[in-house]
């Protein structure tokens, strides 16, 4: 459903951009040398260049960091890690046995995103300032579509809401710097919670640095060749949405229904790319299948309601094979350019829909018996149609089931959540229940979910003792309560007209509205904050808005008098976008008439947000 | 000032701007005679006695070239002569050295005015009145101080916001010349206020390796986001003891629990965690509003302990046909408390209560809902092809055990017979409980009776007919006298097989509506 028309917008140059600065950093070792690279970030790498790009900079063995060092083979290495402690200490080790037995071989350090400040001091402690050369690489963001854009940072939820660490939003300001380098400066600016106003003031820090004298000739030079007279000309990208994800955590939580969103809850989809089991796509091997507007067939698929795509492959099946069929009474002239033209396309049409025909049937296969309940119990949730108690038996029996223990943490944060809170005594019950399913251990898990206030737990306890603790303590009760989160989520729905009127039906299959994805029951919540901005209901109507939302909101206007910019907007998640909002965004574009590229730290699930916070 | 005017002034051209710099070089002692004489005349215009000029020190110099020759003649100030006399003569050229061409630039502009000084006070003044002497003595000591302070503070510090800029930007920076408490403040709370987390941490570890703790836990106190910040820095480099240490002071009981008894759990051998959530819990859970997070640590340790003495007579054990006949895939330490009870059910269903492994005594020993009770023995029953009928799971109903459960008063009055299967009802989804039974395998007679247990006769006839459940099907068609149902569902069942007697029995004897 992306739109045709690209608006002179070509997201593709975002790559080229990184790959060169990925050359960049390669050739500063300069001649044959072994890549050993992190885990986490080969996805990311992958996307960027492909191992072709790689060889032809020197590269010649590539390995994943592990444990163990690899063989020296070349005279450098060159690790690309995160700035991880794990990563790092294994690093530590390789050097200390390699310099051991090769002496003259030469360590580089490529840290990605970003050298942040506790590298060099641990490097030091480690006895290796000096034994290493460090080196910096931050990637623009990786186009996985024509509209939606990634850093492919999957930790950045995890360290900038649990462990506070925001360092991760410079490299989302760099990134954000370049589109505007590219496209023009964006002249309408709304960022909403803490990490979006760290990236704005990173932006503010880099635009002062832009000022031509301060920049350094190398980047010079780049911006030259690429947007030196965009800068002046009109922005092409008119609005900027920023959003932390904290902003809305029901959104994640409630179980994703559009095709895309079901691929990724069930398979996972990883930058783009999902890797079907064997058993799907028959054959002895799993099998990688990269998912963008380029397969026309999934394009058609990707946003619909999960329940109308079986229907829709099947349908569109048939038609292929009629059209083969077709062949049969074909004279020799006409088969000869049939085979020629058409059968290929014909043959591989058929092939990408039996793989999502099977990919369907084995999801269907999985799905719980208690499926719907689950949903009527999520939707019941959200919608307060359903009975809270009844909720709360659900829940109660999927811990006694012993269900997933990530499943059952989502069910419980949503109830939580829709319950604007639960008391303590009820958290105490269900805790405990928790822990028993699933090991005491997640003690620490439920605490972590309370830090992130996917967990809202009403705090009597404290309150009580408040009047008699020392002044420290109260000190620190009182800024411990001061992001006040999940306690107003009712009425935050209601203010922004998140949960659409029970009467008026939703069509699942032929969208009009955004709640499709969630069956009608529940509208994303950015996702309608954009489309309201966007609808031109002014400055104030949005803050006023955004107010109900957990975080504090910064909106930047044009000056009276200039452009306010062409209807693109940019909107940026931090902590990771689902496909269910990826969908709803799509089917507001068109809605709203809007070129719309969204883009984000990573593309996430309802799951992998409570994973972040599970202790081991 | 005109070249004209200079040399009016000096009565020389030797003394032109461009030669006074090397009036400072280090081996520039041999000039002092030469422009002493030069230097005398110009003292007359200048007050002499220098004491109110010094206050205006800093204002007066200019870093031009021009205004330095006037500074030199006019003023006196002290610091040149303080340093000069301490024996580090050059010791501000080194500095200068150090830090950047601005200070450098802004410590040239301070040597002449120090210069003149040692000239007033050594050769202007030299023997006269001694108590003069000695009060300008202690005048310069203690400007020396101020003007040392005001180096620290305004001279040799980079602005906060630069050197954050720098940290951002991943240029080069030094938090050295960052002494002062204010200055250290100013450049946490700048880092602060950009909110990126590489920034504030180098400036808090910079003001934690500086200043002692009690004040450095102070000012974290204030800053929650510095003080959660570097929470995770030490649980980062695994410096457990001291984040807990420092979430004590801070205040913040429950967190300095919790990361207590994570740092517990990260003990190596089973034995080391019980004895380190032992400790924790001595320790850290003492609060009272802690007492639900410190009953979940001891039922943690009662459980391990269970646990270890379980896999200790588990492991070797030749003579339980259930542990040769399911070989075990893992031993149950550090498994959560179901899936022992679940392990318990599979290889200790028959089990004395006194035995270590007995599953009712682990039930007794720890508190369960029903729910999970009944689903846990069922699940782990089934997994050894045993399936429980609802009449014996009503032992497991309700609370037997010392410290009770909530559901105990509803229980209580269905201890047996049927009290037991409404008992069961209203614990589990009994469809739910239907669909994992057919997914173990159990018998079509065993599903008759849990589906006979469901009140709606259309979920029964579904599920009946979905898992080809004959009875069951009889059972519904029987009891909605449906007779054309039942002679069309007879088609499907095996003719002599014992549903299909039943199923005939019953079209002799029932009263049909049809």
């Amino acid at each position: 459903m992306s739109q045709p028309q690209s608006l002179g917008i070509d997201v593709e140059i975002l790559r080229r951009l990184s790959r060169n600065r990925l050359v960049r950093v390669l050739e500063d070792a300069p001649g044959a040398k072994d890549l050993i690279i992190d885990g986490d970030l080969m996805k990311m790498l992958d996307r960027i260049s492909g191992a072709t790009l790689l060889r032809s900079h020197g590269v010649e063995k590539m390995y994943r960091l592990d444990r163990l060092p690899p063989p020296v083979q070349s005279a450098q290495r060159v690790y690309v890690v995160q700035p991880s402690l794990v990563a790092l200490k294994y690093v530590a080790d390789h050097v200390h046995s390699d310099k051991l037995n090769h002496p003259d071989i030469n360590i580089h350090l490529v840290i990605v995103p970003r050298l942040v400040s506790w590298v060099t001091p641990l490097l030091e402690e480690e006895g290796l300032y000096g034994a290493v050369t460090l080196h910096e690489f931050t990637p623009d963001f990786i186009p996985l579509d024509d509209d939606l854009l990634s850093l492919e940072m999957t930790s950045f939820f995890r360290n900038a809401f649990l462990e506070g660490d925001f360092s991760g939003c410079i490299s989302v300001a760099r990134a954000i710097n370049t589109l505007q380098g590219l496209y023009g400066r964006i002249p309408n600016v709304v960022a909403h919670g803490r990490a979006a106003k760290a990236v704005m003031n990173a932006l503010e820090v880099l635009k002062e640095q832009e000022s031509p004298k301060k920049m350094p000739q190398k980047v010079v030079n780049e911006f030259n060749t690429v947007c030196s007279i965009r800068n002046l000309k009109a922005p092409e990208i008119g609005h900027l949405f920023i959003f932390d994800r904290d902003a809305d955590y029901v959104t994640p939580l409630l179980t994703q229904l559009t095709y895309e969103g079901v691929l990724d809850e069930y398979f996972g989809i990883q930058a783009g790319v999902v890797e079907f089991p064997a058993d799907v796509v028959g054959q002895d091997n799993p099998r990688k299948v990269p998912l963008n507007s380029k397969d026309t067939i999934y394009d058609n698929i990707r946003n619909r309601h999960f329940a109308g795509v079986s229907s829709y492959l099947i349908t569109r099946a048939r038609e292929v094979k009629a059209k083969k069929d077709q062949a049969q009474n074909m004279t020799t002239g006409e088969m000869r350019d049939f085979v020629a033209n058409e059968l290929r396309t014909l043959q591989a049409l058929q092939a990408t829909l039996g793989l999502h025909l099977k990919a369907c049937e084995a999801i269907t296969k999985s799905m719980r018996r208690d499926f719907e309940t689950q949903l009527s119990t999520e939707h019941g949730l959200v919608t307060r149609a359903g009975n809270s108690g009844k909720a709360q038996k659900f829940l109660k029996d999927c811990l006694a089931r012993m269900l997933p223990l990530a499943g059952n943490l989502r069910l419980l944060c949503l109830y939580s959540l829709t319950q604007d809170g639960i008391s303590r005594r009820e958290y105490e019950d269900i805790a405990s229940q928790v822990l028993t399913a699933h090991g005491h251990k997640h003690l620490i898990t439920l605490h972590h979910l309370r830090q992130l206030g996917m967990l809202a737990v009403a705090d009597t306890s404290s309150v009580s003792t408040v009047n008699n603790a020392p002044l420290q303590d109260r000190l620190a009760q009182v800024t411990s309560l001061l992001p006040k989160k999940g306690f107003g989520w009712r009425s935050a729905a209601k203010r922004l007209r998140l949960i659409p009127d029970a009467d008026e039906p939703v069509d699942l299959h032929n969208p009009t509205h955004m709640s499709y994805v969630y069956n009608g029951a529940y509208t994303p919540a950015i996702p309608k904050v954009v489309g309201d901005a966007l609808s031109g209901r002014g400055v104030q109507y949005l803050s006023d808005n955004l107010k109900v939302l957990p975080g504090t909101t910064t909106i930047t206007t044009p000056p009276a008098g200039s452009p306010s910019g062409p209807r693109v907007a940019l909107v940026v998640v931090l902590g990771g976008i689902t496909f269910a909002e990826v969908a709803a965004f799509r089917l507001l574009a068109l809605t709203s008439a809007t070129r719309i590229i969204l883009a984000s730290t990573n593309t996430a699930t309802g799951a992998q947000l409570v994973a972040a916070a599970v202790h081991e | 000032m005109s070249r004209a005017e200079n040399e009016a002034y000096w009565g020389s051209t030797d003394t032109a701007p461009s030669a006074l710099d090397s009036f400072f070089d280090e081996d520039s002692e041999v000039n002092w005679t030469g422009y002493s004489v030069s230097y005398n005349r110009p003292l007359k215009p200048a007050s002499p006695s220098g004491s109110g000029d010094e206050v205006t020190t800093g204002k007066q110099v200019d870093p031009g070239n021009t205004s330095i020759t006037d500074n030199i003649t006019q003023h006196s100030s002290t610091d040149w002569l303080v340093v000069d006399t301490g024996g580090t003569g050059n010791s501000g050229e080194r500095l200068a050295k150090g830090v950047g061409k601005a200070i450098g630039e802004k410590l040239d502009s301070w040597k002449p005015p120090s210069v003149s000084i040692k000239w007033n006070t050594s050769q202007g003044h030299g023997s006269g009145s001694c108590v003069q002497c000695a009060a300008k003595d202690n005048e310069i000591s203690q400007l020396k101080k101020r003007l040392e302070n005001s180096y620290s503070r305004y001279n040799l510090t980079l602005p906060p916001d630069d050197t954050v800029n720098r940290i951002l930007l991943g240029q080069p920076y030094s938090l050295e010349c960052y002494r002062s408490h204010e200055d250290k403040l100013a450049l946490l709370d700048t880092a602060l206020s950009t909110m990126d987390g590489s920034a504030i941490l180098a400036t808090l570890l910079h003001m934690k390796n500086t200043v002692k703790k009690s004040i450095f836990i102070k000012e974290m106190q204030i800053r929650p986001h510095a003080s959660h910040l570097y929470i995770s820095y030490l649980k980062k480099r695994r410096n457990y003891a001291e984040a807990i240490d420092f979430l004590g002071l801070l205040g913040r009981s429950e967190d300095a629990a919790i990361l207590a008894y994570e740092l517990a759990l990260s003990s190596r051998t089973p034995e080391h965690k019980v004895k380190n959530m032992k400790k924790a819990l001595d320790n850290s859970f003492t609060d009272p509003s802690l007492s639900h997070e410190a009953k979940i640590v001891m039922d943690h340790i009662k459980l391990l302990e269970r646990q270890m003495a379980i896999d200790e007579a588990d492991c070797n054990d030749q003579t339980n046909p259930m542990l040769i006949k399911y070989p075990r895939a893992a031993n149950i330490i550090d498994k959560s408390l179901l899936t022992t009870l679940f392990y318990c059910c599979m290889y200790h269903w028959v089990a004395s209560e006194s035995h270590v492994g007995s599953p009712l005594a682990l039930r007794k020993a720890h508190s369960f809902t029903d729910a999970q009770v009944l689903w846990t023995v069922l699940r782990g029953r089934a997994r050894v092809n045993h399936w429980p009928l609802p009449s014996e799971l009503g032992s497991w109903l309700g609370s037997k055990g010392i410290l009770g459960t909530l559901g105990s008063i509803t229980s209580a009055f269905s201890s047996a017979g049927k009290g037991t299967t409404s008992g069961i009802k209203a614990t589990l989804p009994i469809e739910q409980v239907v669909h994992t039974l057919s997914a173990s395998c159990a018998p079509a007679n065993v599903l008759a009776v849990y589906i006979a247990l469901i009140d709606s006769m259309e979920t029964r006839l579904k599920l009946a007919i979905n898992y080809k459940c004959h009875q069951a099907v009889i059972e519904v068609h029987i009891a909605q006298k449906d007779r054309d149902a039942l002679e069309k569902y007879m088609k499907e069942i095996p003719t002599g097989s014992p549903e299909f007697l039943k199923a005939d029995a019953a079209l002799k004897s029932v009263k049909w509506k049809n």
